[in-house]
């Protein structure tokens, strides 16, 4: 993890290196693939847990300063077969706009905190096990809040192939996101940000062998996926994004046991997920009240718009300037039944560090010199009364 | 089935008892603390329930009117009071749009049978609680006319007749029919939640902290069929019935078994679709009874 920020001027040249070798932006971890090498370090689930950790930077005085707010993970991951297998094409491109309404801009909902942004793919043992053994099931990027974001991106390596089976092995996952991630924003009380996007079910178990084979966990039994989603919201808000698939409701009904349906969203189309996560983000961390989620929408999907690469412009992003408010109204009505203000109503929102603050060592959690606001006694107009 | 029963413990003034102030007044109609939204200031009277999660005050509107200001106890349940918000806020967008243009009588006024909320903000120097303040349809000015449903049960001790219940079951069915066709589940029907007019036939389903909207209608079925189920159960309890086997008591008004079959349907789940039922409801009304005003009309309870 580092101190810097994405920047989107880095991105573009990235962009436009990938645009002119006219390959997919995961061709670098596909021809580490091909070419008989392991999955690079740095995606793969085995080399260990994911590390979210605040970003300080040392002073002169042996102080530390968080250079840009708490660390905040956010989670993007997929299958990537059938109807998704470019999505992480899709995402790379988007990159740029997520970062400027989503996460860097004043108004954006994450924009107290330093985002730290990971990018996996969720596939089948199936095809691991009897196709190719270096693509495996699940792959993990690091938590990263600048370009290296992109970088790893590209180390990802996608099946891209018809599901045969009908599931994807979503339970690798979920347990990597419950209990193989360390993430500070846990120790102020608030939550990571996780989705998910497919369409179909996963495995009721995680088996002890897929868990040692694909993420290197010594499992003392199964674990189930009821058990795994228990842990996995006490962290994260999380949501599975639901692409139109070939068994709807059983899909539907599978994740409604896991997460409740309040946090599945249906997506008529998986060009919409830059624009979902984004409304969904700001409704829970109370950026966003739900009547102005159409009005912010319109504003994100203007802005990502002007910040894409006129070179890389994917074919969703070439949608925007077709976003028609009908469009607009049917995404928001689509994740208008989440928990609002989940975030924003924990204990210790209001307490964490901002950026700026000093803090005595470099692991320290609680700042020795703050920007945060102090708590001010209720203004009760001289009389000493609650509601 | 009872979800809170605290909620208007001290709703009717004029009621038996007491009514206390948020601080000690001689007159209660002095306004007691002015609180400040973005459309106006709120005058706030007295508290007239609470539960858990929320305390509820009658407070002044900057219209004159009188409404209802519901504050939550702690932030945590902040959310629950914009998702009531939201929810409301769209079912009166479509109730109007639904009776736009058309003439006065021909009006549904879907809107009657639910709050509406003036303002919804965070209290500030409430520890950042979230404040809806709420009002209902122009004619229902004097909230002390409204009354929960369990004070027929518990405080009056009473059981009201058939064709009292048809009514006390058939409004809010009718606000139910409206609420899910546009994608909205009450989850919280209880005779709590239910304020009686019993005078004017006034019936407004009063919370909806736990609604639920979703686009996608198959998503709420259960939760219609349960908010069908537990209007039903509510029907029951105040015409002195058994809620366990869905037994009325016996009535003249009761010529044959089909009123009861059908509430025990309803609370037995059968019925998803409000609004296929309420028609059904209305259909079995009118054969049985004259369509014509019958006033609240009830009964000592038998048990």
């Amino acid at each position: 993890m580092g101190h810097g920020r994405h920047a989107a001027a880095t991105f573009a040249a990235t962009a436009k290196e990938i645009s002119n070798s006219g390959r997919s932006v995961t061709a670098r971890g596909e021809e580490m693939v091909a070419k008989g090498e392991e999955l690079h370090r740095l995606v793969d689930p085995r080399t260990g847990p994911r590390l979210s950790g605040n970003s300080m930077a040392e002073q002169p005085n042996g102080t530390y300063v968080l250079v840009h707010g708490v660390a905040m993970p956010v989670v993007n991951e997929s299958d990537t077969t059938g109807s998704m297998m470019n999505y992480i094409d899709d995402i790379f491109r988007a990159m740029p706009g997520i970062q400027s309404c989503m996460i860097q801009s004043p108004s954006s909902p994450l924009s107290r905190y330093q985002a730290q942004v990971a990018t996996g793919l969720i596939q089948d043992v199936y095809y691991s096990r009897r196709v190719k053994r270096q693509m495996l099931p699940y792959q993990i990027s690091q938590f990263e809040g600048d370009n290296r974001i992109d970088e790893q991106m590209q180390l990802l390596v996608p099946a891209k192939q018809p599901n045969d089976t009908h599931t994807e092995d979503y339970q690798i996952a979920i347990y990597h996101l419950a209990f193989r991630v360390e993430a500070t924003i846990w120790q102020y009380g608030l939550k990571g940000y996780a989705f998910i996007t497919g369409d179909e079910i996963g495995h009721d178990y995680l088996s002890g062998s897929d868990a040692k084979e694909f993420l290197g966990v010594e499992l003392a039994k199964q674990i189930s996926a009821k058990e795994i989603c228990q842990e996995l919201l006490k962290k994260w808000n999380f949501f599975y994004l639901q692409v139109p698939g070939y068994r709807q409701r059983e899909t539907t009904a599978w994740w409604t046991s896991l997460i409740g349906h309040e946090r599945i969203i249906q997506l008529q189309d998986a060009a919409d997920i830059p624009f979902v996560e984004s409304v969904i983000t700001g409704l829970t961390e109370g950026t966003i009240e739900p009547e102005g989620a159409v009005g912010y929408l319109t504003d994100f999907a203007a802005s990502i718009l002007g910040q894409a690469s006129p070179e890389y412009t994917p074919d969703f992003m070439k949608n925007v300037k077709e976003l028609s408010s009908s469009r607009i109204s049917r995404i928001v009505e689509s994740v208008m039944h989440i928990p609002f203000r989940a975030q924003a109503d924990l204990p210790g929102f209001d307490k964490i560090p901002l950026a700026g603050d000093i803090f005595a060592a470099e692991t320290d959690i609680w700042p020795v010199s703050s920007q945060t606001p102090q708590t001010v006694a209720p203004n009760t107009g001289g009389t000493d009364w609650t509601l | 089935m009872e979800r809170d029963a605290m909620w208007f413990t001290r709703l009717a003034l004029g009621a038996a008892g007491a009514v206390p102030a948020i601080a000690s007044a001689d007159n209660a109609h002095l306004p007691i603390k002015t609180i400040s939204g973005a459309s106006g200031d709120y005058q706030l009277r007295r508290q007239i329930g609470n539960t858990d999660q929320y305390r509820l005050y009658e407070c002044g509107l900057p219209d004159g009117r009188w409404g209802i200001l519901k504050i939550a106890t702690d932030r945590s349940y902040n959310g629950n009071l914009q998702r009531e918000d939201f929810n409301l806020s769209k079912m009166m967008r479509e109730s109007l749009e639904v009776d736009r243009g058309r003439a006065e009588r021909e009006k549904y006024d879907h809107h009657v049978g639910f709050p509406k909320v003036e303002e919804s903000f965070i209290l500030e120097s409430q520890d950042k609680r979230r404040v809806n303040v709420l009002s209902f349809i122009e004619w229902i000015n004097d909230i002390s006319l409204l009354e929960p449903a369990f004070y027929i049960v518990d405080r009056d001790q009473e059981q009201v007749d058939p064709r009292t219940g048809a009514w006390m079951i058939g409004k809010p069915l009718k606000t139910l029919s409206f609420a899910h066709r546009y994608g909205i589940a009450n989850k919280a029907m209880s005779r709590s939640n239910l304020l009686l007019n019993k005078k004017e036939h006034w019936a407004i389903v009063f919370d909806w902290t736990q609604s639920e909207f979703n686009s996608d209608p198959h998503i709420l079925r259960k939760a219609f069929r349960d908010d069908i189920a537990q209007l039903a159960l509510v029907g029951i309890e105040i015409m002195g019935g058994d809620l366990k086997t869905g037994k009325l008591p016996d009535h003249e008004q009761l010529t044959d078994g089909r009123y009861e079959r059908l509430i025990r349907e309803m609370a037995e789940g059968k019925y998803d679709d409000a609004l296929e039922l309420h028609g059904i409801f209305y259909k079995l009304i009118r054969e049985l009874w004259p369509k014509e005003f019958h006033p609240y009309t009830a009964t000592k309870r038998t048990h």
